[in-house]
């Protein structure tokens, strides 16, 4: 028996995944048609490349990006933000979460073009300037929120993002509004903690 | 200061993990970093009869592809696995009972790319290299690839299944004590059941990585390692070249469980595209990749006996363990090793066998050896205690034993009845009514279930630098890991409470190979092993310290005798009561500044266990010395509810009691005891690899169809952590908690859906359509 085939490409493509979406690419209030023109590997040659411009952490960026790069692979690889993870590159675990007009989005499934004119706050952005700590960073610090770390990032911008939205209102709501970051070290009861904590800081 | 041990101490990195400045391995991008992807087979099993590369090569951005043919580096690793720390079978050990499958697996490990053969689905074909990450992965997607495809399958057999390892191999492996046919005849009641685990895989969250540089003849590796040495041994092997050429740097894993512990494929093959290309290459795998191209936790089908007379003693008890294996390796985790040793009985029987199959070789997932096993042993007591009309927390206690059943050794410490205590009292035990579906709360039925954990104590050699300034710093340098585990934050504990430091003032340094030697994080050994070589070294300065400074002319410790003098909370104390503050007598010494290596051999340690950790290996003393059964034991008890309707499956509350010598941290200790039992939940409940039999692959390859508990699974998890006091094990006291916690879930939550619907299911995960036209 001879088959032809090609090697499994990964199971969810992000084309489809945007395709199918419409409503999440609705949500995310950016040019999600715009960017889907650019399929990826069309091949832009890199003099053609297109600028664009983020503010990122309060400080404006000014960058060239491939059609295809991505929002957290931009943050990464581009500028160096590598406090920002990649835990899955396909919107399924939440760890590249980062704040995109104030609004939590998973930055692997955004194109860095169609972020153009956005203002990003990543992890490195949260610290006062003179090094003082969020609030939501020193709860997870103190109720140790986490083990090996690399769900932290994402889930301090989401839990965030989650008190912001008033969906912190009862342990409940919080369990399922923080679902969509993964933590595979199970931290989970200590992250309902500190949201919990900072919620009650707030409102005390 | 002293009291900075068995407290709730915050993880010192916690600071970097906050702000996103701690450097996990794919944060490094060295200058002129290059991108890696690979292609993987769509097909189990057969020959590639070819690669259209074409497409590929003209994708914009891609440098290179390199196939079986043409990535020379790589032909010159062939054959290193013969025997070699391979990802898939490195526990090269005959040293203990529980890890006697020495040399057999490894002769025949198979590693990609090496010619045309295609053993497993997702096995690499072709290594792409090019500017950016997606460009890389745009290349391998357009490779296309032709094959001659034989059949292929993923079924357990269990007929078709063998002991072991062959002759001498197989020593440890088949176990008979007493009679079991005897002890069987004279039973009140006979359990005889079939458990079945699936496939699972560690899916930590970050994603596996490797970066190379080469500088002529020099290497330096970042690449997520739960065991850095045994990572280097290989490399330098495989390359030819000096192990101080070669520098593996990891500093922090992003969750590893097992999956981050060898020497992997997407390894090698980066080195050598680095190596072809001359830059430095990155690759980071892809989610879907990472199912086949590290190990799993195979599939296993455990077949219990068990008889007992009518005081529920056991009389019989035969246990034979199934595991999946690959085609090319034998991946042992012997969990009969560890059921044998839970409760006393006269007559026992365990076999370990396994059952080939086309995939990747499977490996180590966290408790190996247990969460498989116990989800059986701890179901069929269940089983017994019903028939026999007993509490289930009576039926262990009437088989409680402080012996190793077949070793006839003692247990160096065992609480197993005291967790149960616990337990029962936080959970409320006592409220349990026994009749199935007698506890109801409107549409939803409520069950109670328990199980024991347990989880053996290996120790290892280990090292560890301590170098400590007369102004009250400190730097504890040793090639250990923090894989979430709080490493960082114990090893400073163990160095301020014995020098006299604040915890801030202890700087660690580890995750590089080129430290002081530290055994692998795996199998739950660090803090023990590691701990005690921090603990020596503290203990050592102490001593040169007390010598220097009772030397002197003048001080308060001045013409005493050096061999009376204690080092006591950081404190030199003489017997006539004269002391002086560590820190203190350090800085009137003419250096200021002292720097020891501490080194941790257990009494029970041959030198070729010691051998083998040195080289990379699993050299445990343990958890069976010739005097000891080194064990941890815990309970965990669960409130299951059903709905009646929809039969859904909610876990509102569980606990857990544990026993396991000294508690370094109780902060990050209840962390990782937490952390394991939501990885039982996700056993018993969420997860499992669905496979594709005839085509012998994985399905669900990515983390939203693989299930992984969320936030929203788990509601209350209470952990008790009982003081032990274990004077055999090691000097701390330590014994392994890493694991402990998931051992048991899936059995009592199993017991608890029992106990709810009158359903006994024998097959993990458990899900709503197993109870649907039953409860
Ligand atoms: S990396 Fe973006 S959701 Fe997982
Ligand atoms: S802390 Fe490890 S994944 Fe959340």
């Amino acid at each position: 028996m001879t088959s032809k085939t090609s090697p499994p490409c990964d199971g969810l493509s992000r084309r489809n995944f945007l395709r199918t979406t419409g409503a999440a690419g609705a949500a995310l209030g950016v040019g999600i048609r715009h960017a889907a023109a650019h399929q990826p590997g069309s091949g832009v040659p890199p003099d053609a490349q297109p600028k664009i411009e983020l503010t990122v952490n309060g400080r404006l960026r000014t960058l060239t990006v491939e059609p295809r790069t991505t929002l957290v692979e931009a943050l990464r690889d581009t500028l160096g933000l590598t406090g920002t993870k990649i835990g899955c590159n396909q919107g399924q675990c939440g760890a590249c979460t980062v704040l995109l007009n104030g609004d939590r989005v998973n930055s692997c499934l955004i194109l860095a073009l169609s972020a153009n004119g956005a203002e990003i706050t990543t992890i490195e952005g949260l610290a006062n300037p003179d090094g003082s700590l969020h609030p939501m960073q020193t709860a997870f610090a103190e109720q140790d929120a986490f083990q090996c770390g690399y769900c932290t990032p994402g889930q301090i911008l989401s839990a965030i993002a989650c008190i912001d939205e008033g969906h912190a209102g009862s342990a409940d709501e919080i369990r399922e509004y923080m679902s969509g970051n993964l933590c595979r070290c199970g931290a989970y009861p200590n992250i309902v903690a500190a949201v919990e904590s900072v919620r009650d800081s707030k409102e005390g | 200061m002293a009291q900075t041990i068995n407290t709730a101490v915050t993880r010192t990195d916690a600071p970097r993990k906050v702000t996103g400045t701690a450097t996990y391995a794919a944060d490094v991008m060295p200058a002129g970093m290059l991108h890696g992807a690979l292609a993987t087979s769509s097909v189990a099993v057969g020959t590639l009869t070819g690669m259209d590369i074409s497409k590929a090569k003209a994708e914009p951005g891609v440098l290179a592809v390199f196939t079986h043919d043409t990535l020379p580096d790589y032909k010159s690793v062939k054959g290193f696995y013969s025997g070699g720390p391979g990802s898939a079978s490195f526990w090269p050990m005959d040293t203990a009972p529980v890890r006697s499958y020495a040399d057999n697996p490894s002769s025949a490990s198979y590693w990609p790319m090496e010619d045309v053969r295609i053993r497993y689905a997702g096995q690499p074909i072709a290594y792409v290299v090019a500017q950016s990450a997606a460009a890389a992965r745009r290349g391998a997607q357009l490779i296309e690839a032709t094959y001659d495809v034989s059949e292929s399958h993923i079924a357990m057999d269990p007929e078709q299944s063998f002991v072991v390892g062959a002759g001498e191999d197989s020593k440890g492996m088949v176990v008979t004590k007493g009679d079991l046919a005897r002890g069987l005849s004279s039973v009140a009641q006979i359990v005889e059941a079939e458990y079945i685990t699936p496939f699972q895989h560690h899916n930590p969250l970050e994603m596996f990585s490797a970066t190379a540089e080469w500088r002529g003849d020099r290497l330096t590796v970042w690449m997520p390692s739960q065991s850095v040495r045994t990572l280097r041994a290989g490399i330098a092997q495989a390359y030819g070249l000096a192990e101080t050429s070669v520098r593996v740097i990891s500093p922090f894993v992003g969750g590893a469980f097992g999956s981050k512990a060898g020497v992997t494929p997407y390894a090698m093959l980066t080195i050598a595209a680095a190596k072809a290309v001359g830059a430095p290459v990155r690759l980071i795998v892809t989610r879907p990749q990472m199912y086949t191209v590290a190990t799993f936790r195979p599939e296993s089908v455990q077949r219990f006996r068990l008889g007992a007379d009518a005081a529920g003693r056991l009389t019989a008890f035969e246990h034979i363990e199934i595991a999946q294996t690959s085609q090319f390796d034998q991946v042992v985790n012997a969990g009969t090793h560890i059921t044998r040793a839970m409760y006393a009985c006269p007559n026992i029987h365990t076999e370990q066998r396994l059952s080939r199959s086309d995939t990747n070789s499977g490996g180590f997932m966290r408790a190996p050896n247990e969460m498989q096993t116990f989800f059986g042993l701890e179901s069929a007591m269940d089983e017994l205690a019903i028939k026999l009309g007993m509490d289930p927390v009576a039926l262990r206690r009437v088989n409680d034993t402080d012996r190793h059943p077949v070793e006839d050794v003692p247990f160096s410490s065992r609480s197993l009845m005291q967790s149960y205590a616990a337990v029962a009292d936080s959970f409320g035990w006592a409220d349990r009514t026994p009749e199935v579906g007698s506890m109801t709360d409107g549409d939803w039925l409520v069950g109670y279930g328990c199980a024991t954990a347990t989880y053996p104590t290996n120790i290892l050699a280990s090292n560890a630098r301590v170098r400590m300034q007369g102004t009250g710093q400190a730097y504890i340098e040793l090639a250990a890991h923090d894989v979430g585990t709080g490493t960082y934050t114990i090893m400073a504990q163990i160095a301020a409470a014995r020098l006299g430091l604040p915890v801030g003032a202890c700087d660690v340094v580890m995750g590089e190979a080129d430290l002081p030697v530290a055994p692998i994080s795996g199998g739950s050994t660090t803090a023990a092993s590691a701990g005690s070589a921090v603990h020596d070294a503290c203990l050592k300065i102490g001593r040169q310290i007390a010598a220097q400074v009772s030397a002197m002319s003048e001080g308060p410790l001045s013409g005493v005798d050096p061999a009376g003098i204690t080092l006591e909370n950081g404190v030199l104390k003489a017997p006539d009561g004269r002391s002086q503050p560590l820190v203190e007598a350090l800085a009137s010494t003419p250096a200021g500044e002292i720097e020891v290596i501490g080194e941790f051999r257990h009494k029970a340690m041959t030198d070729k266990m010691i051998m083998t950790t040195f080289k990379g290996g699993y050299g445990s003393a343990g958890p069976v010395t010739p005097e000891m059964a080194m064990f941890a034991f815990g309970a965990e008890m669960v409130e299951v509810r059903v709905h009646r309707w929809t039969h859904e499956i909610r876990v509102p509350r569980l606990h857990g009691a544990f026993a396991a010598g000294t508690i370094l941290n109780r902060k990050t200790a209840h962390s990782q005891l937490m952390g394991g039992m939501i990885w039982g939940i996700g056993s018993a409940l969420h997860e499992v690899t669905e496979i594709d039999k005839p085509r012998a692959r994985f399905l669900n390859t990515n983390i939203a169809e693989y299930l992984l508990s969320v936030n929203a699974d788990v509601r209350e998890i209470r952990v008790e952590m009982l003081e032990e006091r274990d004077d055999y094990v090691n000097p701390l006291g330590v014994k392994g908690i890493g694991e402990l916690g998931i051992v048991g879930t899936a059995a009592a939550i199993a017991n608890a859906v029992h106990h709810a619907t009158g359903t006994r299911l024998r097959r993990l995960p458990i899900r709503m359509s197993d109870l649907v036209g039953k409860a």
